[in-house]
């Protein structure tokens, strides 16, 4: 007979703020970082330059290819083989911004390919450089576009998070298999945790939505609606 | 601000899904049983919970099927019982869940029989008896468990088994990496993630005699752990069979037989002088 | 005009522009001084556009030179950022910024590439509303504004540069006609108060009444350089003759 009983993991909720801060710091960590990575991807992507372009789809390709959870014991297990020891939490990170940031450098070649070739131009012709062209041209437009999919991919990767409890971070996956270990509640452990990732994906989301709406309605010349 | 009213929407309503879909599964699992002995019999397949990655007690074979020395013990079970075996692979934590939730018959699986476990399934007999081990590399500067009691020391070791308590309480104050399987754990260690593995005394005695001009043990075994066949608590019959099968087994030397092909040496003695 | 004694604002010399083994401009020389306005006709694919485009350094070339305000123009030199500055550069398709306002429009390279106060540069770019008659619409977004509108917002854009030199590309192309003469009366206030500008255009009307020497460019070369009314109603060379003559047909 299985009861089904939420209270019986109440002695094991000490841990639980840290393990879910450590998800919050890992994936906001990630997203960060893999948003870096997918900018300078598609940037290579879309480069002039044949060799930007192969490395760029080749590292695409190969990261898309190759399963999350293979990424983190390649770099857990496999970098300390050679002698690179990298800690269980920097490890599923890298793991995770190089998994995350091959999407993202397609999410952002769309929205790059997206932005059509007179506002290159028109950004040029008025004497900005590269670097300024992107920053106030293209990408505030590219950000735009690839609104929705980014959503989409951000929680992805709150939710691929879990794949470090693997490696012995303690998060919230971690949480829950040691909940389960130590009351017996297993049950009890996977709905609260499967509530947990539901709300923090969506904390995530509230901040994407926020943060995204403040950058966009912020003028970028002082200049106010 | 309306997506954030939507979203805590959404928020809400997967939590009273996922709430429905846990509780719905829960008033499946408290379903009337008919016994698990007839269960079987009837269905003419014993359902067997077992874990990957933990030879020689069982591993994953090239096929992906179980192999090793309980996968033989839980085959020649099916075989008295005349049904057929059908192995379910689950990780360390899923050998109690398996049987919590009916959707295993017996749990094989290097499960060690104890008082906190038996609060929610049932044991058998054991049919081995190990330790645990605390393993280092040959050149790791540790040379006892108290050095290794350090926060600057990490101990692997598998999640949801034993070792969780052992390492508690004989090493509380070093790091702890929980893995998924023995295999990571030991991986963990060989690749210097780790400075010590906690394993199985047994499983130690295969790794020593394969690697062990690699590896070296720290002095002492930690725990006395009967290794037992698991079955859902509260049904006697079932246990009354499992354990007559295990009784025989240990009595009728086929123990000795299979423990011999899979650990390379004989079959330490079963009962414990106290 | 010609005979303006000011050295020329842009030098061209012995301008070639090749893709591949396609020739679009077949040797061009052209000087433009101060306060002229220079209109640039010619059948289409003759190298009109693909002509402004390299004065600005969006096009590399391979032949000849150009010297902007006796600076050499070179697509992928570091000079090149500094000499587009003094270019204001209007296109056939407006290519305003769509995320950003239209004061915004206006306002974004002053700040951020010449680094002028906000301020300041939102009160010139209010008075350049007012020039372009557009101060009421100074807030809406380029969707919201029409054809005509865009491109007016698009000359206040160039013109808050401050730019020594004025390039339209086809500015009235796109437009739907009644919009167009909005457009041009602009282009006619500049040309009025002494610009510089160098436009490509069919609108004969416009080149007759504002130009001050006309261009008839045919197969990437320089055919005939006149004053407009004299190209107009007597042009010398048979191609230009049979061009003016489709043209003015419409």
């Amino acid at each position: 007979m299985y009861e089904f009983n939420l209270a019986g993991l109440l002695p094991y909720t000490g841990p639980l703020p840290g393990a879910v801060l450590s998800t919050l710091w890992l994936s906001a960590l990630a997203i960060l970082l893999s948003i870096l990575v997918g900018m300078l991807g598609a940037l290579c992507r879309v480069s002039a330059s044949l060799i930007l372009r192969f490395a760029g789809a080749a590292y695409v390709e190969v990261l898309r290819n190759i399963p999350l959870l293979v990424v983190i014991y390649l770099i857990f297990f496999g970098l300390a083989q050679v002698g690179l020891r990298v800690d269980g939490f920097n490890s599923a990170l890298i793991a995770l911004t190089l998994n995350a940031g091959a999407y993202m450098t397609e999410i952002f070649r769309g929205g790059l390919l997206a932005i059509p070739r007179g506002q290159y131009e028109a950004a040029r012709s008025q004497g900005m450089t590269g670097l300024q062209l992107y920053r106030y041209v293209v990408f505030p437009q590219v950000f735009r576009i690839i609104y929705a999919p980014l959503g989409n991919l951000i929680i992805g990767i709150v939710i691929s998070s879990s794949l470090a409890s693997v490696i012995g971070v303690e998060e919230v996956t971690t949480w829950m298999r040691r909940a389960g270990d130590e009351t017996f509640r297993y049950m009890e452990a996977f709905f609260a945790v499967g509530v947990i990732y539901v709300l923090l994906a969506q904390a995530i989301n509230i901040g994407r939505i926020v943060t995204g709406n403040w950058l966009l309605s912020k003028a970028p010349v002082g200049a106010r609606r | 601000m309306k997506v954030m009213r939507r979203s805590v929407l959404a928020t809400v309503a997967t939590g009273l899904f996922v709430g429905l879909v846990a509780l719905s599964s829960a008033a499946e699992a408290q379903q009337p049983q008919g016994g698990v002995l007839s269960d079987v019999l009837k269905r003419g397949t014993i359902r067997i919970a077992t874990i990957g990655g933990n030879p020689p007690y069982s591993s994953l074979g090239t096929d992906g099927k179980p192999v090793g020395y309980d996968i033989d013990v839980a085959n020649m079970l099916a075989e008295q019982l005349k049904v057929k075996a059908e192995f379910i692979v689950v990780d360390v934590p899923g050998r109690i869940t398996a049987l919590q939730t009916k959707r295993a018959d017996v749990t094989f699986a290097n499960f060690t029989a104890n008082v906190e476990r038996s609060k929610v399934i049932a044991f058998t007999d054991p049919y081995v008896v190990v330790g645990s081990i605390y393993m280092v590399k040959k050149d790791s500067p540790l040379q006892s468990v108290e050095q290794l009691n350090d926060p600057k020391y990490k101990i692997g070791f598998a999640r949801g088994g034993t070792a969780e308590g052992i390492s508690a309480t004989t090493a509380p104050r070093a790091q702890k990496v929980r893995f998924d399987t023995v295999g990571d754990a030991y991986l963990a260690m060989q690749s210097g993630q780790v400075d010590s593995h906690l394993q199985d005394s047994l499983q130690n005695a295969s790794y020593m005699a394969k690697d062990g001009d690699k590896y070296r043990n720290l002095p002492g075994n930690w725990s006395y752990e009967e290794i037992s066949i698991g079955l859902p608590a509260g049904d006697f019959d079932w246990w009354r069979v499992l354990n007559i099968f295990v009784k025989n087994f240990n009595a009728s030397g086929d123990n000795a037989r299979l423990f011999k092909k899979h650990f390379g040496y004989e079959l330490p003695p079963i009962q414990q002088k106290y | 005009m010609s005979t303006d004694p000011a050295p020329p604002v842009l030098k061209i010399a012995g301008l070639v522009k090749r893709y591949g083994p396609h020739i679009v401009i077949d040797g061009v020389d052209l000087d433009v001084v101060p306060g002229q306005v220079v209109v640039i006709v010619g059948p289409s694919g003759t190298g009109k556009s693909t002509l402004l485009r390299c004065v600005n350094g969006l096009e590399d070339i391979q032949g000849g030179s150009i010297l902007f305000e006796e600076q050499p123009v070179l697509s992928r030199s570091r000079t090149i950022h500094a000499i587009r500055r003094r270019i204001g550069m209007i296109f056939q398709s407006f290519n305003l910024y769509p995320h950003l306002s239209a004061l915004e429009n206006v306002m974004l390279a002053p700040v951020k590439v010449l680094g002028e106060p906000a301020k300041e540069v939102e009160e010139r770019a209010r008075g350049l509303f007012r020039k372009v008659r557009l101060e009421h619409r100074a807030h809406a977004f380029p969707s919201q504004l029409s054809g005509g509108e865009q491109q007016r917002v698009a000359i206040a854009r160039a013109l808050a540069m401050n730019p020594h030199l004025l390039m339209f590309d086809e500015p009235t192309s796109a437009l739907d006609p009644e919009t167009v003469g909005d457009v041009l009366t602009v282009m006619e206030d500049l040309a009025t108060e002494g610009r510089t500008m160098l436009v490509v255009t069919h609108e004969i009307g416009f080149a007759r009444h504002v130009g001050h020497r006309m261009i008839f460019m045919d197969g990437g070369k320089i055919v005939e350089d006149r004053p407009p009314a004299d190209m107009i109603t007597d042009p010398q060379n048979a191609r230009t003759k049979q061009f003016l003559g489709s043209i003015l047909q419409h």
